[in-house]
């Protein structure tokens, strides 16, 4: 017989978990006791919604889930936003909450919060474990719904007294859920449809979104694309689908894209969708995509299919499967001039990179800055302008670009630059991020010294936040409220605090030796740049 | 103990779940949770039946009391009460059983409602306990499908 806290640190380990970002608290206290026997390295970070963050960052780079662990009451709900960010962006997670004894449930003891119900909307599915025996099955379902069909969180809360319990473990057999078979393969009669609108049309185009990354399809993309010729389009979270610098790629659509991509989309005949949502963000009005265009949408949710656009084709199934299927069908399209067409009028686009009177220039700034470090550096950027900066301009070669697309949380950045460093210790990793958001989430910085987590941090200084500011100014007849940030410290004294090298420039003429610095340093660095608060982030 | 507690709610969107959430934090599985309209289209009319013990179900009534959208909420005594649950089951009914299975089905005050080669889909109306009873009656001839309302209830 063993406990139920050694039959999760057992389940863990029998799912191949390496690392756990945490906060332990008093109801997890049985399953900390036992953490520190196994060989699962337990990375305690300073505030619980970054462990969801850095636990996020670490699956988008591991391609399986990430794994966070908290106390109950407000460990659990300080999860919630983490969570949440998760959902919308489909990352797999594996939370695991304590929760208080369960003979004292909705009692409203000290630090019990019903977590299952508040983070219900925000789970792709959630567990309470009322009986130790339940916990190896419980375990294992987990770790498989959160990493098949479309990716999500998936919360497990564990009464204390239950991490307590003693169980006879068996290993759990294969995971078998009635009513839970993502489709994988694509219909075949759909494949067909799909090779004979890309034949029949003029102007195809693909739109790639985070499915790319879930179904691990990058390559798939960019065969498929190159073999029929049909330029690309991403979404926030597909970008880095495609290298930046692809013929093809005529960059990101939406909002704050690039005029070109969406001049792409509405002059397209057909739109092929592979594993994105097009929400407002990424397509403000359906009408911009036009009234001919005809719309193929590749999704392994079904759901999503027709959600925000009316599908000329639906195609149910994972994005790496589908591409090859379509590959190994008849297309015989080849070349044209409309890839021809974007390319040279995507040349033609002069971007404002030049230097400014105060400051930086951010855009040219996160330009340089990609494009000095390694091909397969990966680069996180938070929320507000400093995202739609690094979006627009950042070169992603053979790496990845990190964001949080969908819920747009800031202080995303650090932690998950934490994990996602975690994952792949070989790459270079750097957050962007502004001084609103590293404010959010600078105590992180603690987390870096204590287990030396080699990062680079750059963040983008204008005293105020930024986006907000400009939203005030352009819709709100410039009533500037609530957006100083006066009364910010030093912040290249708080690296120096926590004795990260730390360095602040305000002009582009330094920018190069600056982040050639930062690179050539072993270990953290930061950098702070000075951005002149009237910068529009277009 | 088993409780059937019922309940004028307010007929807006979100109503169920912040009741059964009620339950859900409390760890416990509701048996089962009917809601429908009423005379008044303002109100909807939820029975649930859910077994707990005595103390947590008072004390679990007195948070639903709570609700905004809780306009009343009782839990009914079985004596004054009446209940009813509607059965639909899909009997296996080979030629040779036919006969046994609606003389069965008449005995306990069950209908034939459709009839193929195969199988007999019988309707019951009548008590919990009965219809429980009833559906091992049919047991031995093979069930392929059931499936029952939850309990209605009005208070005498």
């Amino acid at each position: 017989m063993i406990t139920g806290a050694d039959a999760i640190v057992r389940s863990l380990e029998n799912e191949g978990v390496e690392i756990i970002f945490g906060y332990p608290g008093a109801t997890v206290c049985p399953l900390y006791d036992k953490l520190s026997k196994s060989k699962i390295k337990h990375i305690l970070v300073r505030h619980e919604q970054h462990a969801g963050h850095a636990a996020s960052g670490y699956a988008r780079i591991k391609q399986r889930p990430g794994v966070c662990m908290t106390t109950s009451g407000p460990g659990a709900t300080n999860l919630i936003t983490a969570l949440g960010t998760a959902y919308m962006d489909s990352i797999p997670l594996v939370a695991i909450t304590g929760q208080v004894s369960s003979d004292l449930l909705g009692r409203d003891v000290f630090q019990e919060a019903d977590i299952t119900g508040a983070a219900e909307p925000f789970t792709k599915y959630s567990y309470l474990v009322k009986c130790a025996d339940d916990l190896p099955r419980i375990i294992k379902e987990a770790f498989h719904i959160a990493s098949t069909g479309r990716p999500g969180p998936v919360l497990i809360d564990i009464p204390v007294n239950v991490q307590n319990q003693k169980l006879e473990y068996t290993t759990p057999g294969e995971v078998n859920l009635r009513g839970y078979k993502p489709t994988i393969k694509g219909h075949a009669g759909q494949i067909k449809r799909i090779c004979k609108a890309i034949n029949n049309s003029e102007k195809p185009l693909i739109c790639a979104g985070g499915g790319i990354f879930a179904a691990n399809a990058q390559k798939e993309l960019k065969q498929f694309a190159e073999m029929i010729n049909i330029p690309i389009v991403s979404t926030m979270m597909g970008i880095g689908a495609v290298p930046t610098d692809h013929p093809l790629y005529a960059g990101m659509l939406g909002m704050h894209g690039k005029n070109i991509a969406n001049q792409a989309i509405s002059e397209s005949d057909l739109l092929i969708l592979i594993g994105a949502r097009v929400s407002d963000r990424a397509v403000l009005l359906p009408a911009n995509v036009g009234n001919n265009t005809k719309i193929i949408h590749i999704d392994i949710d079904p759901a999503e299919i027709g959600k925000n656009l009316s599908t000329f084709i639906p195609v149910v199934g994972d994005a790496n499967q589908i591409l090859t299927q379509v590959m190994s069908a008849q297309t015989e399209r080849k070349s044209d001039d409309w890839p021809g067409l974007l390319r040279s009028k995507k040349s033609k686009i002069k971007i404002d990179y030049n230097p400014r009177k105060f400051g930086i220039n951010p855009k040219g700034f996160v330009n340089l800055l990609s494009g000095m470090l390694p091909n397969d550096h990966i680069y996180c950027a938070d929320v507000g302008q400093n995202q739609i900066w690094s979006a627009a301009n950042c070169q992603i070669r053979q790496g990845r670009f990190l964001t949080s697309g969908g819920m747009g949380t800031m202080g995303y950045s650090i932690p998950a630059a934490i994990g996602a460093k975690l994952a792949d210790p070989d790459k270079t990793v750097v957050a962007v991020c502004g001084d609103g958001a590293f404010q959010m989430n600078m105590m992180e910085l603690g987390t870096i010294c204590q287990h030396n987590v080699d990062i680079k941090i750059v963040v983008m200084k204008n005293n105020k936040l930024g986006l907000v500011k400009e939203i005030q100014r352009n819709s709100y007849k410039d009533n500037e409220i609530a957006v100083d940030l006066t009364g910010s410290p030093d912040i290249t004294a708080i690296a120096k605090a926590y004795g990260i090298p730390a360095r602040s420039i305000d002009s582009m003429d330094v920018a190069e030796e600056a982040i050639a610095e930062m690179i050539r340093h072993k270990g953290t660095y930061l950098l702070v740049c000075t951005v002149d608060e009237n910068e529009s982030s277009m | 103990m088993k409780h059937v507690l019922s309940a004028l709610v307010n007929n807006t969107p979100g109503v169920t779940s912040r009741v059964s959430g009620l339950f859900r934090r409390r760890g416990y599985n509701i048996d089962s949770f009917i809601g429908s309209s009423t005379e008044d289209e303002r109100f909807s009319r939820l029975t649930i039946v859910v077994q707990g013990d005595d103390i947590v179900i008072a004390q679990v009534l007195s948070q639903l009391e709570k609700l905004e959208d809780i306009i009343s909420i009782e839990d009914i005594r079985p004596e004054s009460m009446i209940s009813k649950v509607l059965l639909f089951i899909k009997v296996k009914a080979e030629v040779a059983d036919r006969l046994s299975i609606i003389v069965v089905a008449n005995a306990c005050n069950a209908r034939v409602i459709e009839m193929s080669k195969d199988y007999l889909i019988l309707e019951a109306l009548d008590t919990e306990d009965r219809i429980s009873d009833m559906i091992e009656v049919f047991k031995p001839y093979g069930i392929i499908e059931l499936v029952k309302t939850g309990v209605v209830a009005m208070k005498r």
